[in-house]
């Protein structure tokens, strides 16, 4: 490690290393720094990622897929079935390869790694961000740089100490647990959601194959349903009656932001990527491939202000405005359904659910599974009309 | 009255993160190998108790 270089990326998840990748692909220098000891670990995701969506971003590697998965089975409150998405593919990644292949990418590029590199605070000088303070196998070290980009998750604590308000309300946080199991039973290549009060209060459970008898199972209640039962409880319920006996081969906890996306993502040497900066997608709660579009967008501009000799909030502000053009109507349609849908009591889903069986399978894309839902809610769809056409919520 | 703060036990903690990132206060920070509560910016709002998947937080005087 030296003392300087132009760029730091704080945190090896997707973000992080595409931050690192883009901005050591224009020749300057970064140093990407990672607390855990080794890059993904330990795996905080599903994993599930659509393969339309990955393949806009990276070029995928076949040892990054554990289960190539096409459609999707929705289970309503009342056990109706809905087999949808014929046409939609998905994979199933191993997150472990997939986010140490992404960072040896970085490398490649020219970033340099450091994991065991646990970031403990902000250098300042004026209140101008400028640079870290980081513990590495026991020495703290000072290292200062032109640009420092948070990717270092929910808690943020980069964007806090800068001063930025990440902080999101219970309610608008969606609580998680994951199971990764091995049963007999597993055999599906399907991926499977279920809704309702009893599996998943305000959120959605999901079952992603990862070949070999194992799966993803976990689910994800909004803080607002999570008061009086936590999330562990709701999975162990499920699993004892669908897997009774299985394994449990990995267990983890985490939290998805499901919230606009934060309204200041950069200060004078500062920028925030990925779940850091609230860009996960608040309806269905992936935020891989999101992550890697901030982090490439980041990483960019983190490079383009470093050779002009202006890293200004103002300068560094091209960041957010690419991404709002970009991701922001998205990601703002995303945020209205899911604020609609999180309130939907079982007999809503029941509905909905009948009136997408009535469409054939072959039929049911979510363009069409969207038109049912709007279909049942007019206010809804005038409201996504006003984001469509005035781009904002 | 007795002032309540949140409590967290390392032993039953998974380090997701995120009762940081619903702490109003910045109360809790994920250090390197612990997270930890500082006591003087707590406010016992529970915050941390509703939103933790494990429901490892607890409200004690």
């Amino acid at each position: 490690m030296k003392e300087r270089y132009d760029v730091i990326v704080v945190g090896g998840g997707p973000a992080g290393s595409w931050a690192a990748k883009h901005a050591a692909e224009k020749g300057v220098s970064v140093l990407l720094l990672e607390k855990d000891r080794e890059i993904g670990l330990p795996v905080r995701c599903g994993e599930g990622v659509s393969v339309a969506d990955l393949s806009r971003v990276v070029d995928v590697q076949e040892p990054w897929i554990a289960m190539k998965v096409s459609g999707a089975r929705i289970i309503a409150p009342d056990g109706t079935v809905v087999e949808a998405y014929p046409d939609e593919k998905g994979y199933v990644l191993h997150r472990k390869i997939f986010d140490a292949d992404l960072a040896a990418m970085a490398a490649k590029a020219g970033a340099e790694i450091r994991t065991k590199a646990y970031v403990c605070g902000l250098l300042t000088e004026n209140g101008r961000v400028r640079g870290v303070r980081v513990i590495h196998l026991g020495h703290e070290f000072r290292i200062s740089a032109s640009v420092v980009i948070g990717a270092d998750g929910i808690e943020s604590r980069v964007g806090r100490w800068a001063g930025l308000r990440t902080q999101v309300s219970p309610e608008d946080m969606v609580s998680c647990m994951q199971f990764t199991l091995t049963h007999d039973s597993i055999d599906s290549k399907t991926a499977e959601f279920r809704v309702g009060e009893r599996v998943a209060p305000g959120g959605y459970l999901w079952i992603f194959p990862k070949g070999d008898r194992t799966a993803n199972v976990g689910l994800g209640i909004s803080g607002a349903h999570s008061l009086n039962k936590k999330p562990i409880f709701y999975l162990r319920e499920f699993v004892e009656f669908m897997f009774p006996g299985a394994s449990v081969l990995t267990v983890v906890a985490g939290g998805v932001p499901s919230v606009p996306p934060l309204q200041e993502m950069v200060l004078d040497g500062l920028m925030l990527a990925g779940d850091a900066a609230h860009q996960v997608n608040p309806l269905t709660g992936g935020g891989i491939v999101n992550a890697m579009i901030a982090g490439r967008m980041a990483g960019r501009v983190a490079a383009e202000a470093v050779l002009a000799g202006n890293v200004s909030r103002k300068r560094l502000s091209a960041y957010p405005n690419e991404w709002h053009r970009l991701e922001g109507k998205n990601h703002a349609i995303c945020f209205k359904i899911r604020s609609v849908i999180h309130r939907f009591k079982d007999e809503e889903f029941n509905r909905v659910a009948q009136v997408l069986l009535k469409i054939p399978s072959s039929e049911l894309t979510s363009f069409n599974i969207f038109k049912s839902l709007l279909f049942k809610h007019p206010k809804l769809l005038l409201e996504l009309t006003k984001i469509y056409f005035e781009g904002k919520a | 009255m007795v002032e309540s703060i949140a409590v967290i036990e390392n032993e039953k903690c998974d380090f997701c993160g995120t009762c940081v990132a619903v702490c109003p206060t910045d109360a809790i920070d994920l250090k390197e190998f612990t997270v930890e509560v500082n006591a003087e910016r707590c406010i016992g709002c529970a915050s941390c108790v509703d939103i933790c998947p494990l429901g490892v937080p607890e409200i004690k005087p």
